[in-house]
């Protein structure tokens, strides 16, 4: 440090004077309420993230950076219902305009996110999810016995471990992954954005994979128990799992552009359905 | 009582009804009996109007573009949204007959002053729709035309969100092909159930983008 030069120190000096400067135009809000089992969380922000996860205990809490003073953070309970949203005080676009939301809820409660740049993530939860954004990315993981509804216009959808759901994806072109996704009801629709199926389709569930233009892949294991049936109108179809041909079908089967057909005992019925893209099926 | 008490107690008449010295007013008079008549008729026929109060925000996006680029009123700022005034659109201000006749004055005075300057200053552009749509086609390079509702709903997003407009464009190109291809495909086997089930899901895919632009709006 003795032999730090002159310049070199007043650079030290100067980063920690911008480093406390920065911190010093955020201003963090914390907000925290005590909910009955069953309560519904509902977060709106127009710039920026929103992370939300289940925990323990009968408390949402709700913590938002905010990064100028042209927005406000707006926190409020009535009745059972949480709800936070970003105030616009005054014009503001980039980073002004943006807020951080990060949101602990009992894990049974429902929540409803509308954030249209994202990210939007949301995990552990035991309650009904809604979240909506136009590009913003998704990713919602670990929710079971719950309905999850997503709808993006570009953003991409990422599922992962959720179990027993009803889950219903739309999206316009923003592409679709469901890794170990199961549930009595699975609906994903999306313009030209792709579909990504990685799992076994639980025991007994209704899925209906559908696009306009994006490919859809399906990797399911050997142990998989499915009805499935595939056809794309002007695109094409693969199929690389063996399936056993059903004696009486009202699908009519088109090489190339149609396949259907039964692994074990046939429990979920899969539809796989696009125009012009590219079905794949694939064994893992 | 004569006819200035009687028509300076006419609101609360006309609401709750009156008492007896008014009413034999009211038996006695015509001038003011055909003015509590004629005051009910407009109350009652303003009830009409109540569907309208909350009128589609392509409506209110359409005369606030109108007005701003007539340089009559000034832009949003920044990403604050246009809303209709609360206060106009308030159920409990709408109650009555005299704000419904407010509203729909202040309504048609807009439209008459977009009518105006389009009409005295822009021959080729006759209608506020073409108005409105000419630069948000304008503005966002695609080869696809679109229709009156999809250039109102480009509008909203043009002045909500200027930066998401190729976004929305894109998407609107996107979402209109595929409702093309399903639509010539029912069109030419009406028994495929599957393209049928597209021409829905396309459908359900443009009321989604429609949904978020409006959501964008305000609404």
């Amino acid at each position: 440090m003795e032999r730090m030069s002159s310049g070199a120190k007043w650079s030290l000096v100067a980063a920690g004077v911008l480093t406390v400067a920065a911190y010093a135009a955020d201003d963090r809000k914390e907000c925290r309420y005590t909910v009955a089992p069953g309560a519904s969380v509902v977060v709106t922000n127009e710039s920026g993230p929103v992370d939300v996860k289940g925990s323990a205990g009968h408390q949402v809490v709700i913590v938002a950076t905010t990064h100028s003073d042209k927005v406000e953070v707006d926190c409020g309970q009535a009745g059972n219902r949480i709800q936070a949203s970003t105030h616009f005080l005054q014009r503001a676009d980039g980073p002004d305009s943006r807020v951080e939301y990060q949101v602990l809820v009992p894990s049974d409660a429902s929540v409803t996110v509308r954030a249209p740049s994202g990210p939007i993530t949301a995990e552990k939860l035991r309650g009904d999810v809604t979240v909506e954004g136009d590009a913003a990315q998704v990713d919602v993981r670990d929710v079971r016995n719950a309905h999850v509804h997503v709808r993006t216009i570009s953003g991409p959808v990422t599922l992962g471990g959720i179990n027993n759901g009803h889950v219903e994806v739309t999206s316009l072109s923003g592409s679709v992954q469901l890794e170990a996704v199961s549930g009595p009801k699975v609906a994903v629709n999306t313009a030209k954005g792709s579909i990504r199926y990685k799992g076994d389709f639980g025991e007994g569930g209704d899925y209906m994979l559908v696009n306009h233009s994006g490919d859809i892949d399906v990797v399911l294991p050997a142990f998989a128990s499915v009805d499935l049936t595939a056809r794309s109108i002007t695109g094409s179809v693969e199929n690389d799992f063996p399936l056993q041909q059903k004696p009486h079908s009202s699908f009519v089967p088109s090489p190339g552009r149609a396949f259907a057909g039964t692994s074990n005992t046939g429990a979920s019925s899969v539809q796989l359905r696009s125009f012009s893209g590219k079905i794949r099926v694939k064994k893992r | 009582m004569n006819c200035a008490e009687f028509q300076r107690l006419l609101p609360n008449i006309i609401e709750s009804g009156g008492n007896a010295e008014e009413e034999a007013h009211l038996r006695s008079c015509a001038v003011c009996s055909d003015l509590v008549q004629d005051l009910r008729y407009i109350a009652e026929a303003g009830k009409l109007l109540l569907p309208m109060q909350d009128p589609s925000p392509r409506v209110w996006n359409g005369i606030r573009g109108a007005l701003e680029r007539e340089g009559l009123v000034r832009p949003p700022a920044g990403t604050v949204r246009f809303r209709p005034p609360a206060a106009v659109l308030s159920p409990r201000r709408w109650a009555t007959g005299g704000s419904l006749l407010a509203f729909a004055a202040m309504l048609l005075f807009a439209i008459s002053v977009i009518w105006f300057r389009n009409n005295s200053t822009r021959p080729a552009s006759p209608t506020l729709t073409a108005s409105v749509s000419a630069p948000v086609a304008a503005s966002v390079p695609s080869a696809a035309p679109v229709d009156e509702d999809d250039a109102q709903m480009l509008s909203v997003v043009q002045q909500t969100s200027p930066a998401e407009l190729a976004s929305y464009r894109e998407n609107l190109d996107t979402v209109n092909a595929y409702i093309r291809d399903a639509r010539r495909t029912v069109e030419q086997d009406p028994t495929d159930m599957g393209a049928r089930g597209h021409l829905i899901r396309a459908y359900d895919q443009k009321a989604l983008l429609y949904e978020m632009a409006m959501y964008r709006s305000g609404e």
